[in-house]
């Protein structure tokens, strides 16, 4: 009892102390001293006057023209508030529409499974086509049948399998052209080791491949010497003679009766 | 066949004795590899730089380093590193403390056979300051052009590219080396000839039993003589459409320069010339053309992932064009 009684005594003792802190009036400091003094000045319009720089700048008031003012004014160009006409081309259509078409296939493959699929492939089938167009890969060529030793010659000039070599030669012969007829001497002799399948015929091959193809022994070393005419001849461009040509012809002739 | 039909126009009767005695002194040495002896004196003929490729331990380093032994001109090698730097290779401007001066001090790249040994391993910064010194023979450094001494040769060794450590050469300075000549293993026949002369020498240094062969006179003098090699107008025609085909065939990404052209002229004269002619054939262009193109020509990605190599692509296109006759 004599506990409670302590307890609401002191209660009442911090109610009074409080109830005398809010009353009782702040000490006064020099800073509220200085504040209340201008206070007061300010109240008497006691500004002290501070005195002007020394300037004798003239001042002139610009006008605008008022004639350019209201050019500027009637000028649509400065009307901001004017919206810009919107003109729809041809161009600006098709891209609407494109986008339009991309929006719903978004649309659809988010919104079902079989869009899903589709917008899934053309979204690889795109991304596939530029990376190869980067790469610069012709994909459908690698998919093609793989024949790397298939060759494709260019045209001839001429077909040895269709010269006649025996009216050409003659006439090479009357106009004293021995070289040209050396010429026609040596691709007769192809065209006869072709026909006979000595040799396989390819417009790529040098002499010396088609001396290395033959296998006849009588044969390769007459057509070793035609070939040493022929080269001189046609291509190390000597001087020829019809004693030159009639040398090749004998060759030729002996080497010919080797033929089956 | 009668031989005195047709004389010789050009005398090549140095140049020939020329040729076997280089084919004899290297032949003391590297066992077969005919063809490649046969490109390597073709490429002194023509003025052209060499590229060797092959795997390690087949004689590349050894072959360039017999080239500038049967020359006697100055001869230098660089071990090309993935750290070398342009200034190692072609010299740079040093301060001289008691000129008080700059003064250039050259690197190794001056002299006349230039062996540059594994070229690949260095990076591309280091490639690039070849180039000058490939295609004109000089070097500018700090606005001074320095001109290399007659004959200026580089002879460069690599390793294939699948190597580890290896970088690819920039297409602007393969297509300066005139021919890219790959070397293989030998024959079973041909290791034993490798073994057998090893165990002969008993220990001795292969290069001293090789002479020198060509002084810079005899290279000047053979070099003219293969200039007046003739060409008939319609090889050169046949050269030009091998370049042209190049530029359009569809396995290609990259074709042949005008500088593979008269390459392959150059060289085909050589060879004309080393084989005793002094006029060229077909046979000489079309063997020619694979060792100038295999390494200036590049293949479209999807020929490279099927794994068709530019020789092969080469031998097609040189099968494809007609012969002249």
């Amino acid at each position: 009892m004599n506990i409670t009684r302590s307890f609401f005594f002191l209660f009442l003792l911090t109610l009074a102390a409080g109830a005398y802190a809010q009353e009782a009036p702040a000490p006064e400091t020099a800073i509220d001293t200085l504040v209340d003094a201008v206070v007061e000045a300010e109240d008497d319009d006691k500004v002290p006057e501070v005195a002007p720089p020394d300037d004798s700048t003239v001042i002139r008031a610009r006008s605008m023209d008022p004639a350019r003012l209201r050019q500027m004014q009637e000028d649509p160009e400065m009307d901001y508030g004017q919206d810009s006409p919107a003109v729809v081309g041809l161009w600006d259509r098709l891209m609407m529409w494109l986008v339009m078409i991309i929006r719903w296939l978004f649309f659809m493959g988010e919104s079902t499974d079989w869009g899903n699929v589709i917008v899934g492939i053309l979204v690889v089938g795109i991304l596939t086509y530029v990376i190869l167009r980067l790469l610069k890969i012709d994909a459908l060529n690698m998919l093609r049948s793989k024949s790397r030793s298939t060759l494709h010659h260019t045209v001839l000039e001429e077909n040895i399998h269709e010269m006649d070599f025996d009216k050409l030669i003659a006439d090479a012969l009357a106009d004293h052209a021995y070289r040209l007829a050396i010429r026609l001497t040596f691709l007769y002799s192809l065209k006869l080791l072709s026909d006979r399948q000595h040799i396989h015929w390819e417009p790529g091959k040098t002499n010396h491949d088609y001396l290395r193809e033959l296998s006849v022994a009588e044969l390769k070393t007459g057509f070793r010497e035609l070939n040493f005419y022929f080269e001189n001849a046609w291509y190390g461009n000597f001087a020829i003679t019809g004693e030159h040509y009639q040398r090749v012809n004998n060759i030729f002739n002996t080497w010919k009766t080797n033929l089956r | 066949m009668e031989e005195k039909a047709f004389e010789s126009r050009v005398d090549l009767s140095a140049l020939n004795a020329s040729v076997t005695r280089i084919r004899e002194e290297i032949g003391k040495v590297i066992v077969g590899q005919e063809a490649m002896i046969d490109l390597l004196i073709t490429a002194i003929l023509a003025d052209g730089h060499v590229l060797i490729e092959g795997v390690p331990g087949v004689a590349k380093t050894l072959t360039a380093k017999l080239l500038s032994r049967i020359i006697s001109v100055k001869f230098s090698r660089i071990q090309f590193t993935p750290d070398l730097m342009p200034s190692d290779v072609l010299g740079t401007s040093v301060f001289n403390v008691k000129k008080t001066e700059f003064e250039f001090k050259a690197g190794p790249i001056f002299s006349n056979i230039v062996l540059i040994d594994e070229i690949n391993r260095a990076p591309a910064k280091t490639q690039a300051a070849l180039f000058e010194v490939m295609e004109e023979r000089q070097v500018t450094i700090d606005g001074t052009t320095y001109p290399f001494e007659y004959p200026y040769l580089v002879v460069a060794t690599q390793n294939p590219v699948e190597h580890e450590g290896t970088y690819r050469l920039p297409e602007a300075q393969l297509d300066r080396f005139l021919f890219k000549i790959t070397v293989g293993y030998p024959e079973l026949l041909q290791e034993v000839s490798i073994l057998a002369n090893h165990h002969r020498r008993r220990g001795t240094v292969a290069l001293d039993e090789v002479n020198p062969v060509l002084t810079v006179d005899q290279i000047r003098q053979v070099r003219e003589a293969v200039q007046q090699i003739h060409i008939e107008e319609n090889l050169v025609h046949y050269i030009a459409s091998i370049m042209h085909e190049t530029r359009n065939n569809p396995a290609l990404f990259l074709g042949a320069s005008p500088r593979a052209s008269i390459a392959i002229l150059n060289s085909a004269k050589a060879y004309a010339a080393i084989n005793g002619r002094d006029f060229v054939t077909p046979e000489d262009i079309k063997y020619i053309a694979l060792p100038v193109l295999r390494h200036r020509l590049v293949l479209t990605p999807d020929k490279e992932m099927e794994g068709v190599t530019t020789d092969e692509v080469v031998r097609q296109i040189v099968d494809k064009i007609e012969v002249p006759r």
